[in-house]
């Protein structure tokens, strides 16, 4: 069987493995995998911390909108279901706003959320009284579900209060916000009106949310499955779902704005994997995302270069830390001296890739938000320092905190999160305090967050609406629901309370920042910087403004693609 | 052999139960529960008030006690019908029947294509054995060994990407629904679930014949005059094949539901990916079903494997 000419010994073949290898080193420096320069893509607009105005024109001189087309665009996950009411993920938000409509929304032509950027989509106007305790609104003509029954504002009526009141086995996160109306009447089809509890500047904006979808009185009333089902007025209908593969959409020919949508359909397909998402973009097969991380637009500016557009906008999510209930952090000069320590700038380059920002409790950009030199006046979120450490060290040493006290930070699997931890822990070791980490799986993470079972919980949050009766009864209340330190006061729960009913908006501004002056230093989370969104679409893709706001604008009835 | 079947079966029905109770189990005293999931959403993005997390436990019969919601269960199991995940209200089995056949033909090509790389090389490199032949297969075992399969998925999307701008279509298609859609979205991964296999398999082939060559009725059968071809093809392999068909067995049933990250890499919608969600998002129908479902395929490929082993080898005789 073994022939002794066609023997092999270890020394000629580990000689050929050397010389096969050294070949290849060589073929690869000579070019054969030539990398060109990377393409600077001139379609990029980068907003900055100014979010509030109409979009940059990104795409040139205006052009007629081009009827057909389907727009694709990867999600990272399953919508858990339909039911937009019961939810607060963008996976159910981006797949089911094309679906329905709301009774007003933000101006799909302005980039932020500001209160006087509110216009109608199922309401064609309102009146507001006097008092600011009663809203008038008149219905659009020839709106109808998709199944073809007529909308009227009795739709609008049973949608709201069944958020208001979910039914049995339905929690609706946005039951709180809406406590704040009274009664609603609807005296003919085409009027609702709105009579509140007490003046509420708030209200046009919490439902301009995309969460506010108007759903069918009948089938509300009815058997109607809303986990599995979608039935509204928007300018796509649900054509299929394949769970793990894609949500198809289809063009709703009875659209009540006449002439859209422009798109015959939207692809939104489940990838879980970040690479799969940007292969899938680069090779064309999704022209659309919201969800790619900085070094990925990096790498698809790299191969398509100026086929495609980036547009960045100030995020609204954030990294914070957030206090269980276990001595030294129940001490504020313990949390003062931990968000003296923070350098705030180095978390922004190293887990933002440099595209961050600083701000308080309300987004960077926005109508509520601090100016920097604001911010940098409040205790402890001063620029960060040899002082700022070595006042956190002298806070430590007041408290009794002893060089080298062990604390664990406990967080949930992901690399946003575990990077976010291994840099604390990093942060945490220049003031003498030892930090293990310790990663959970989601389950168990959320666990021990409720039941604030834990030391230090570093997590990335977000915010939905850029309104501080929105962000405040969420975060930072004594009784909000994610207040996970249960740090509060009475001073801003008061505050709170007054500003949500002032209705002259500078006046509601003033208090808005003494409410942030206040929450701020008593430290129930510790905000250690902001993130940056980016959109990305191949420049087929017209007509669409990137929002601040990843949950207020998706129904993508003005987006159309020019034939390339 | 029908005895032995009927034996193997009813052994089933106490495996089956052990089974089910211990990830019924499990799964019971793990922290956290779907409600919660449910409240708090797959991103973290929504909050879990504990009077909501009651009230919703209730609602989905999770504060029944622990021996109700067991027999409730194992009755739905009996009756074919789980009734519906809790995280996305889908009925189990629908969803199930869904995403096995991809995981099936999936199994099925890289199987295929391992052991069509594999039973040739491991030949080749027994019978050439010293040679440049043995050391390449043996290098080629090596690599994809050493080489995680989902690493090799990426690769190769990586490769299709930059090398010709292209990715296979996004939205599966089912053979029926679209053959040549679903051919260029499973070869990939077929191609790298297959090599990492064909790696082993090759190996075990190489060695297995190798022991098979030195046996005394194979001398015996050389010393009458048969060919190196004969002796290898009739005598060598067949005999060889008894531990490649206990791994390629094996191998088949974990792939059949553990290629979660194959999956991911190439959006694929199978059953990996729908018991590593629903164990997640504490999913507890899906998960006990989805559990169950794989000790039962095991078992079956037991069983067939044992029955394979009498047709390959006449001497083995099934108690």
């Amino acid at each position: 069987m073994r022939s002794e000419t066609g023997i092999v010994n270890r020394r000629r073949l580990l000689g050929g493995v050397a010389l096969g290898s050294a070949g290849g080193l060589i073929l690869a420096a000579c070019g054969g995998g030539s990398k060109k320069e990377p393409a600077a893509s001139s379609n990029t607009t980068d907003n900055g911390l100014t979010a509030i105005g109409t979009s940059a024109a990104s795409s040139g001189a205006q052009k007629d909108p081009v009827r057909g087309g389907t727009l694709a665009y990867s999600i990272g996950g399953d919508p858990p279901s339909f039911d937009i009411h019961s939810q607060s993920t963008y996976l159910v938000n981006t797949t089911m706003a094309p679906v329905f409509s709301t009774l007003v929304r933000f101006k799909p032509a302005n980039v932020g959320e500001a209160p006087d950027g509110i216009e109608g989509d199922f309401a064609k106007s309102w009146e507001q009284s006097a008092d600011g305790v009663r809203y008038t609104f008149k219905m659009n003509d020839g709106i109808s579900f998709h199944d073809g029954k007529p909308a009227t504002s009795a739709d609008v009526k049973a949608s709201l209060e069944r958020m208001m009141n979910p039914p049995k086995g339905v929690v609706s996160p946005r039951q709180d916000s809406l406590a704040i109306i009274d009664k609603m009447e609807t005296p003919d089809a085409g009027t609702l009106v709105i009579a509140l509890k007490q003046p509420a500047p708030s209200l046009l904006p919490i439902l301009a949310q995309g969460w506010m979808s108007i759903y069918s009185a009948q089938d509300i009333a009815g058997n109607f499955d809303f986990k599995l089902k979608a039935n509204g007025t928007g300018p796509f209908k649900l054509k299929e779902y394949a769970r793990g593969n894609r949500v198809a959409l289809d063009a709703n020919p009875t659209y009540f704005v006449k002439g859209k949508p422009y798109l015959s359909g939207v692809n939104i397909f489940v990838q879980v994997d970040n690479g799969a998402r940007v292969a899938a973009f680069q090779s064309g097969q999704a022209n659309f995302s919201m969800i790619f991380t900085e070094s990925e637009i990096e790498s698809l500016n790299a191969a398509l270069g100026k086929k495609m557009t980036v547009e960045r906008r100030n995020g609204y999510g954030f990294n914070s830390i957030n206090f269980g209930h276990n001595a030294p952090w129940t001490d504020e000069r313990v949390r003062r001296a931990l968000s003296l320590a923070i350098d705030r700038q180095e978390s922004i380059d190293l887990l933002y890739e440099g595209k961050g920002f600083l701000s308080g409790y309300m987004p960077g950009g926005g109508a509520w938000a601090l100016s920097d030199d604001e911010l940098r006046t409040v205790p402890g979120y001063a620029k960060y320092s040899d002082k700022t450490v070595s006042e956190a060290k002298q806070l430590l040493q007041a408290a009794g905190v002893k060089q080298g006290h062990q604390t664990t930070l406990v967080t949930r699997r992901g690399k946003a999160y575990e990077d976010y931890s291994v840099f604390l822990k990093d942060q945490l070791a220049k003031v003498g305090i030892v930090a293990s980490i310790q990663v959970l799986e989601d389950a168990a993470a959320y666990d021990a967050f409720n039941s604030r079972n834990y030391d230090l919980g570093p997590w990335s949050h977000a915010i939905s609406l850029d309104d501080p009766d929105a962000v405040f009864a969420e975060f930072y209340l004594s009784e909000s629901p994610r207040n996970y330190s249960g740090i509060g006061s009475a001073e801003v729960d008061a505050l709170f309370k007054k500003q949500s009913q002032t209705l002259d908006l500078n006046e509601r501004k003033k208090l808005v920042k003494e409410m942030q002056f206040k929450a701020l230093p008593l430290y129930g989370k510790l905000i250690a910087a902001w993130s940056t969104r980016r959109w990305a679409w191949w420049n087929q893709v017209q007509g669409y403004t990137s929002h601040v706001g990843l949950y207020n604008y998706n129904s993508h009835a003005d987006t159309w693609l020019e034939k390339s | 052999m029908a005895r032995y079947v009927m034996q193997r079966l009813i052994f089933l029905v106490p495996t089956v139960l052990f089974v089910s109770l211990i990830i019924f189990y499990l799964m019971n005293i793990l922290p956290g529960n779907v409600a919660q999931m449910v409240l708090i959403g797959p991103g973290g993005e929504g909050a879990a008030k504990a009077e909501d997390v009651a009230k919703l436990r209730a609602e989905m019969g999770l504060d029944r006690p622990l021996p109700v919601q067991y027999a409730d269960w194992m009755l739905g199991v009996v009756r074919l019908n789980v009734g519906r995940s809790l995280w996305s209200h889908e009925p189990v089995f629908g969803e199930l029947g869904r995403r096995f056949p991809l995981s099936l033909e999936l199994a099925l090509m890289s199987s295929t294509i391992a052991l069509l790389i594999a039973i040739p090389s491991g030949v080749i490199a027994a019978v050439k054995r010293g040679t440049w032949l043995d050391y390449a297969a043996r290098v080629f075992s090596l690599v994809g060994l050493s080489m995680p399969n989902f690493w090799v998925g990426t690769l190769i999307i990586l490769f299709l990407v930059y090398r010709f701008g292209w990715t296979p279509p996004l939205g599966y298609s089912s053979l029926l629904e679209n053959p040549w859609k679903n051919l260029q979205q499973l070869i990939w991964p077929a191609l790298a679930l297959g090599y990492g296999e064909a790696a082993i398999i090759s190996r075990m082939m190489r060695s297995s014949l190798l022991e098979v060559l030195r046996e005394d009725y194979v001398r015996t059968a050389r010393a009458k005059g048969l060919g190196d071809q004969s002796v290898v093809i009739r005598h060598g392999i067949r005999n060889a094949l008894l531990p490649v068909v206990t791994l390629a067995s094996i191998q088949f049933g974990y792939i059949l539901g553990g290629t979660v990250i194959m999956e991911s890499v190439f959006s694929l919608p199978g059953v990996g990916r729908y018991l590593v969600d629903a164990i997640a998002h504490r999913d507890l129908p899906v998960v006990q079903t989805l559990v169950l479902l794989f000790a039962l395929i095991f078992i079956f490929i037991n069983l067939l494997t044992d029955i394979i082993y009498t047709k390959l080898d006449p001497r083995i005789r099934l108690a």
